[in-house]
């Protein structure tokens, strides 16, 4: 009993230091992850990430580099906010608190003045400060002011634009976009933190003397978009294949995606019976119509490329037009020729997605590799490529104004063609003459292998750009002057309104150009349709048209019409593609699970599960067959073994790789408080080497040895 | 090892070994043999394996030497021209700097 009874008492005494050490370890813990937490908020104390905002990074093409970036810990600068000349010439002339970090309204972001602060040597980094309440500078294009300036017919023929009669297609571009800068650029939009930006710089920034910064603390921002391919896309593609066990990175990748590409009538190497068809009834030459467009656009900045002149407007057209014609052709029998919809992507970098149609067209590939076992669309080559229309840069004209042909050199074909587009069209249209310099399009790319394609280039500018946002984040809704009218009535004098017309009237000749017949209908463009389409690709994603597509993924934000890397597949050719079979698809009885071709026996057409309407995203959902599809848009240049990348044949655009585009702000203490607290820590260290010879020389002296080891 | 409780003789093998590891490029070897066996090889009072350790320390010494101008000039050689040298200069590369040439 005693010894049961001794052994309970220790087991509770056991018990007792078990719960004491239990107590202690959990108050050790929570001691840790409450300094843990603090630790935490120090950080977000010290620094304010600024959310908003999209970097500038760097492309490269077969000779050189593009764009900017920073260091690889990222720049820091003060900073100083340029609202004025002057205040960019105080920073140049007068600023002592080095390195700066330059705030630039829009109004003021000019090549000159990135070129001063570059040259000023006192500069790590500028960002534009974008208030969308503030009013937008009268132009803004940092494109070329010959945009593909060396591609295309310039190729063959030797510079085209801007020579002699000095006449550049974008006279307010500035070319900062194809320059190399040494610091990054960031574009910040976030209300909120442009409110933070401009108090702490009036709270701490502003001085009365240049030399007053010194003695302060100074609100500074750090950027981050350090970029790891440097020189060319050949150095960076060649260094991408050195793959050691230490560096696996990759250093830059292709620009490219997908091109759009779509039949009016099914094409195939096979009968209706199933048997290959003769050669006599393969299609003629000039007998496929091409209707053209492009779908991308460039910014300086990731992730920010608006495009409503630039692309929108043409991809929206297109898309209307073939819609229409589908519904003038479902009844009667217009099959005598056939249209292609082409909607090319990486046009803005040396034409990658038509170079890539043409040299595919060259191969005998386009638009799919022949296989002899396949029902599948044959081969289209040049010479079967009749009127070739191209939409370029669409708007609704200035009053008084009209829209515009442009056209390489004069023929019979391309003759009737504009007559016809006249004749058909409800404003008016003027001809430009023939000429080698050609606006910026995909058709060059054609027109430099066969001279002789009858293609006009249809667009709202003649001789000079009028949109003076070309290529740049202003580029958008607002600029267009587009107003949603959300299935109310169209206003007639709206862009909507102007674009069904265009679309009418392309639907309409490009209909005798299939039936050899002026169509006798009253079938015309739906201009709720053309609303809800400009609605979808300048303001929002998530409209219905694009719910009805997306099965349930969502899209929220504008799109960003940037061409992106090949091998990710970018929003605009997915979402284009998509549109396009829905308002043309067939309906099919297929199930969700049966809704997709068998590549093996039948690549004649594709299939979609869509909604069954487009102005329903909940209506139900059925499965169409369509003849679009895609085609790779990657430029030649990186399908070509050993091609020679300083050629200029093809486009070599690539862009490099990061790890972050990051952009913070924070107090940075004065240069004497920086000197003042370095100096104490090491003379902290020096005095704590010291102290540890001190007791380790007097350590007997120090530690009294009462008790020595004996031998 | 603690070298001051080794044997003079025992520490004449490893001295020995040091030097002969030595030729197969292993310039830090000789490095480390020269400053090891340096105190025994000069500092302490004559002892009978002296005479063998002093000569391959001096070996090795001069081996090490020989090696760290060698290596240093192609150091400065290659990270002065790596760049001229394109592609060739990167494939000698074995980390490639990112962000610059």
């Amino acid at each position: 009993m005693t010894t049961s009874g001794r052994r309970q008492t220790v087991a509770v005494r056991m018990g007792s230091q078990q719960v004491l050490f239990f107590i202690f370890s959990l108050l050790v813990v929570l001691q840790l992850q409450k300094c843990f937490v603090q630790s935490q908020r120090l950080k977000e104390k010290m620094y304010e990430s600024i959310e908003a905002s999209y970097a500038c990074f760097r492309r490269l093409n077969g000779t050189h580099q593009f764009g900017c970036t920073s260091k690889r810990p990222g720049n820091v600068g003060v900073v100083h906010i340029i609202e004025t000349q002057s205040d960019a010439d105080w920073l140049v002339n007068s600023g002592l608190a080095v390195p700066y970090v330059a705030l630039v309204h829009p109004s003021m972001f000019s090549k000159a003045l990135l070129q001063s602060l570059q040259s000023s040597g006192k500069v790590n980094g500028v960002a534009i400060l974008s208030n969308s309440s503030a009013e937008r500078p009268p132009q803004f294009s940092h494109e070329d002011t010959c945009p593909n300036r060396y591609s295309g017919l310039s190729f063959l023929k030797g510079q085209t634009c801007g020579v002699g009669e000095n006449k550049n297609w974008n006279p307010t571009g500035t070319s900062v976009l194809l320059m190399d800068w040494d610091f990054p650029i960031f574009y910040i939009t976030g209300q909120s933190d442009i409110t933070n930006l401009h108090n702490c710089y009036g709270q701490h920034n502003i001085v009365d003397h240049p030399a007053d910064q010194l003695d302060k603390a100074l609100c500074a921002l750090e950027l981050r978009s350090h970029m790891f391919a440097s020189g060319s896309s050949q150095k960076c593609i060649k260094r991408n294949s050195y793959k050691t066990l230490f560096s696996q990175v990759n250093f830059c990748d292709p620009l490219g995606g997908r091109n759009v590409w779509q039949t009016l009538f099914p094409r195939s190497t096979f009968n209706a019976n199933g048997v290959e068809k003769t050669e006599k009834q393969a299609e003629g030459n000039g007998s496929i119509a091409i209707l053209a467009a492009r779908m991308d656009a460039t910014s300086m900045f990731d992730g920010l490329v608006p495009s409503g002149v630039g692309a929108a407007t043409s991809i929206v057209t297109l898309i209307a037009t073939a819609e229409l014609l589908y519904r003038m052709c479902n009844n009667s029998n217009c099959n005598n020729k056939n249209v292609l919809f082409l909607l090319l992507t990486g046009e803005s970098y040396d034409y990658i997605g038509s170079s890539r149609v043409v040299y595919d067209m060259k191969q005998g590939v386009f638009p799919v590799r022949p296989d002899p076992s396949v029902a599948q669309p044959p081969p289209i080559g040049l010479h079967h490529i009749g009127p070739f229309i191209e939409l370029s840069q669409l708007k609704k004209p200035a009053p008084g104004q009209s829209l515009h042909i442009h056209r390489y050199k004069d023929s019979a074909e391309i003759k009737s063609l504009i007559s016809t587009l006249k004749r058909n069209g409800k404003h008016p249209i003027d001809v430009l003459p023939p000429s080698d310099n050609l606006p910026p399009a995909s058709l060059q790319t054609f027109l430099a292998e066969r001279p002789d394609i009858p293609g006009i280039i249809l667009s709202e500018h003649a001789m000079q750009y009028t949109n003076s946002y070309y290529h740049s984040v202003f580029d958008d809704a607002a600029s267009l002057g587009f107003k949603y009218a959300n299935r109310s009535k169209v206003p007639e004098d709206s862009i909507q309104s102007f674009l069904a017309d265009v679309s009418t009237a392309l639907a309409h000749s490009l209909y005798e150009h299939v039936a050899d017949a002026p169509y006798v209908g009253a079938a015309v463009a739906n201009v709720t349709l053309m609303d809800e389409l400009l609605y979808c690709y300048l303001e929002q994603s998530n409209c219905s048209l694009f719910q009805s597509i997306a099965n349930g993924n969502s899209l929220d934000k504008p799109l960003s019409y940037y061409v992106g890397v090949s091998h990710v597949y970018s929003a605009v050719p997915l979402v284009t593609g998509a549109a396009l079979a829905l308002l043309t698809g067939s309906r099919t009885n297929f199930s969700q699970v049966d809704c997709h071709n068998n590549a093996s026996t039948d690549q004649v057409y594709q299939y979609i599960w869509v909604s069954s309407q487009w102005d329903d995203p909940d209506s139900s959902k059925v499965c169409l067959k369509t003849t679009m599809n895609f085609s790779v848009a990657v430029s030649p240049a990186f399908a070509i073994d050993g091609y020679n990348m300083s050629s200029g044949q093809y486009s070599t655009w690539t862009e490099s790789v990061w790890s972050e585009l990051t952009a913070k702000m924070f107090l940075k203490p004065s240069l004497r408080q920086e000197v003042m607290t370095l100096s104490l820590g090491i003379a902290a260290l020096v005095l704590s080497f010291a102290s540890v010879f001190f007791v380790k020389v007097r350590h007997e002296v120090l530690f009294n040895p009462g008790y020595v080891p004996q031998g | 090892m603690d070298l001051s409780k080794v044997k003079d003789d025992r520490k004449l093998e490893i001295c020995r070994w040091y030097y002969k590891g030595g030729w197969a490029c292993l310039p830090f070897l000789w490095t480390v043999n020269f400053v090891w066996f340096y105190r025994d090889a000069f500092k302490r009072p004559p002892f009978e394996e002296q005479k063998q350790i002093k000569r391959y320390v001096i070996y090795s010494g001069i081996g090490a030497l020989v090696w760290s101008i060698a290596l240093l000039t192609w150091v400065i050689i290659f990270q002065k021209y790596r760049t001229e040298w394109g592609d060739i200069g990167d494939e000698l590369t074995f980390l490639i700097p990112s962000g610059s040439l």
